[in-house]
């Protein structure tokens, strides 16, 4: 068989084992279950497509959520006033604002990534909750979240993946982000500037964070205020998508599929537990491990594999 | 390179202005509050023309703009001012212990007579005790109940623990849940604080003392939703998890926007007739929610307010020199039931509105004042609370 087949199947293998070991152990969970769960892995996919950036330009960002909430904020109260196409373009506006600021601090302060990532956290949390008023959250009307509900968010994301992939890996900016990212000393050598790749990088997300803020307010029809660092929880998700889609890198090289289905099958995890009847703290341990049996699969399976060569030896 | 250098030092110099100024203006309007609180203890002693010293009460509870908020400040303030004393309203206490401490710190170092907040576990109790007991300050709980023994011995053995106001939380997530048995409803997912809040636990205690009176069944649950979008996956999460799911019971939350998302998910995924919502504490859209007949029940305190109202009145009282009593208040406020859409709307009608007093300035010189009415005592207060609740929504 092909080879890339292959990979591709291995690849689906993960989401598939788990969506067959929850349909088993858990009654309540099956066929239906398989729209909610796409729909809730759309969020997490898109704003973990932004977070690829940064990751691969070597730099930490627990900003997105807060950028996110922002964001989407800004298009709510546009939304009230220009209806749907005030969302959409407040959520863009908004976006792109803010991620233009982080990158032109990065640019210009030269502090760490993730500093200057709290420092956005904790402005626009504030900001935000300034621009929500008292009631401290923001209703849209129907007519508004429709644009990003199920099923408009999966075109969405499919949409914002076929972009996130010609960004890696067909145009110049992308093939930097990944070069400086892996080894900035040497792409400073051959003559790339690497703060201006990084800028990039940074200014980028703003795109995927402009569509996760149009899903994330369309997903409840509407958007709460987040204060006390509360928005830095919705980066986690997302993290753990990407992380997962980098592990299976070595079956294929797509990196919006891997982190697709990264989301999958942590929403199906997530979803799965939920249907067992699993408490909040039982969840959290059981992600914990399995994440930690997955990722450290390869080191486990190699010291096995070395432990068997050498007693064959003995 | 050289015009690089020169871009970076013009940088460093505009923050380190930008950052004294910074420094500057917040001295500056420092120096006004200051200001402010002199003119405000001025008042109140132009108010004592009959020899009576102004005292200062700081609630830790903040007046954001919200209704509920704003309504209990207004009722606040005009009950304190009433009897010749002024009040500061402190937010941002949330439910971290440090904040609590520091905030009760803040207060005494500012010169507050009384302190009214409410703790989010029994753990900090303690401190404040040791710290109001070294100040001389009176203070009182609002919204809890201490549920640890030994501290609660050591808290009410202090003289300026003057006493607490609480709804029977335990109580209030049985009557909740026993509403949803009435009307036929038995698998139960709940959306609440994480554990170890001391409210919520209650509330889930009397929830599970009503599965196994009633037969019911709490089948998943979700903690401390902060966005209501949060909400929203974890209610999709039961939906498609429990096809023969009946009812959602929001047993607590800090986020806003939370019974909405909620209502949403149960719409979208077409089960209005199935699922239903059910609370504890009126959501904003409670009128919506019962016309849409998506909540079966919600039950909540009178008015929100009225907790630390009662409770502030009586270390208002203490801090006049007239304890209401010697030994420590326990002040329960019934918790109300509100199982339609004309209930709710005649109870948004009185306190959906801001400017809604409780009691007219004139009751609160007669009835709230220990010096004017030496009649009052705990068992008055019990009575007004009842005769309170009983005219909730008329």
């Amino acid at each position: 068989m092909n080879k890339n087949v292959l990979n591709i199947i291995k690849l689906i293998s993960l989401p598939i084992i788990l969506y067959l070991f929850f349909s088993i152990s858990a009654s309540g969970f099956g066929m239906h279950s398989l729209p909610i769960v796409v729909s809730q892995s759309m969020i997490p996919t898109i704003m973990g497509l932004g977070l690829y950036l940064m990751m691969n330009a070597d730099l930490m960002d627990l900003s997105m959520g807060a950028r996110t909430v922002f964001a989407a904020i800004i298009g709510g109260i546009m939304a009230q006033k220009f209806g749907v196409a005030g969302l959409v373009a407040g959520c863009f506006i908004g976006g792109m604002a803010v991620a233009l600021f982080m990158a032109l601090l990065y640019r210009f302060i030269k502090i760490p990534a993730m500093v200057i990532s709290l420092g956005i956290v904790l402005i626009f949390e504030v900001a935000g909750a300034k621009l929500v008023g008292s009631s401290g959250y923001l209703r849209i009307t129907e007519a508004e979240y429709f644009i990003g509900s199920y099923p408009c968010n999966i075109i969405i994301v499919f949409a914002a993946a076929v972009f996130a992939y010609i960004l890696y890996y067909k145009t110049r900016v992308g093939s930097y982000i990944t070069a400086v990212g892996n080894d900035e000393k040497m792409c400073k050598n051959v003559g790339i500037n690497a703060d201006r790749i990084k800028f990039a990088a940074i200014a980028l997300t703003g795109i995927f964070g402009s569509l996760s803020a149009l899903l994330y307010i369309c997903y409840s029809g509407s958007i709460t205020a987040g204060t006390e660092m509360t928005s830095m929880s919705m980066v986690f998700r997302p993290i753990m998508c990407v992380i997962l889609g980098r592990y299976m890198r070595k079956q294929v090289e797509c990196m919006p599929l891997l982190i697709f289905i990264g989301g999958i099958s942590i929403t199906i995890i997530f979803n799965g537990f939920v249907a067992l009847g699993f408490s909040e703290a039982l969840q959290d341990i059981a992600l914990g491990m399995f994440l930690i049996i997955i990722l450290g699969s390869r080191v486990i399976t190699q010291s096995f594999s070395t432990w068997k060569e050498a007693k064959g030896r003995a | 390179m050289m015009k690089k250098i020169n871009m970076k030092k013009i940088l460093a110099a505009a923050l380190t202005l930008g950052l004294l100024c910074g420094c500057l203006v917040g001295c500056g309007s420092n120096t006004a509050q200051d200001q402010e609180g002199s003119a405000g203890l001025e008042t109140g002693n132009e108010q004592g023309a009959t020899g009576e010293e102004s005292f200062k009460i700081a609630i830790g509870f903040t007046d954001n703009g919200a209704t509920m908020f704003s309504l209990m400040a207004n009722n606040v303030k005009t009950m304190v001012e009433g009897m010749g004393g002024t009040v500061v309203f402190q937010g941002g206490i949330g439910a971290s212990a440090d904040a609590t401490i520091q905030f009760v710190e803040d207060q005494i170092a500012a010169g507050a007579d009384g302190i009214v907040f409410g703790p989010p576990s029994d753990s900090v109790l303690t401190t404040v005790t040791t710290m109001c007991e070294e100040a001389g300050v009176y203070w009182g709980i609002a919204f809890r109940s201490i549920t640890d023994e030994e501290i609660k011995a050591l808290v009410e053995s202090s003289d300026y623990y003057i006493g607490h106001c609480f709804e029977d939380e335990e109580k209030t997530g049985y009557q909740v849940m026993s509403n949803l048995h009435n009307k036929g409803i038995s698998k139960v997912a709940i959306i609440s604080m994480a554990k170890g809040n001391n409210t919520t636990d209650l509330r889930e205690q009397g929830a599970q003392r009503a599965c196994e009176e009633f037969g019911m069944e709490i089948v998943a649950e979700a903690r401390d939703l902060t966005q209501a979008s949060d909400a929203t996956n974890a209610a999709e999460s039961f939906l498609s998890a429990y096809s023969d799911l009946d009812a959602i019971f929001v047993v607590g939350t800090t986020g806003a926007g939370i019974h909405e998302a909620v209502a949403k998910a149960i719409e979208d995924a077409g089960k209005v007739e199935s699922v239903k919502l059910a609370t504890i504490d009126f959501p904003d859209s409670m009128a919506e929610l019962f016309e849409k007949n998506i909540l079966a029940t919600s039950s909540g305190a009178p008015s929100w307010g009225y907790d630390p109202y009662m409770i502030t009145a009586a270390v208002a009282n203490a801090c006049k020199g007239n304890r209401i009593s010697d030994m420590p208040l326990e002040l329960e406020i019934p918790m109300y039931d509100i199982d339609d859409a004309e209930t709710a709307a005649k109870w948004l009608e009185k306190y959906g509105n801001a400017d809604t007093l409780y009691y007219e300035e004139s009751v609160i010189k007669d009835t709230l004042d220990k010096s004017v009415n030496s009649g009052l005592d705990e068992e008055a207060m019990r009575n007004m609370i009842q005769e309170f609740v009983e005219n909730t929504a008329d």
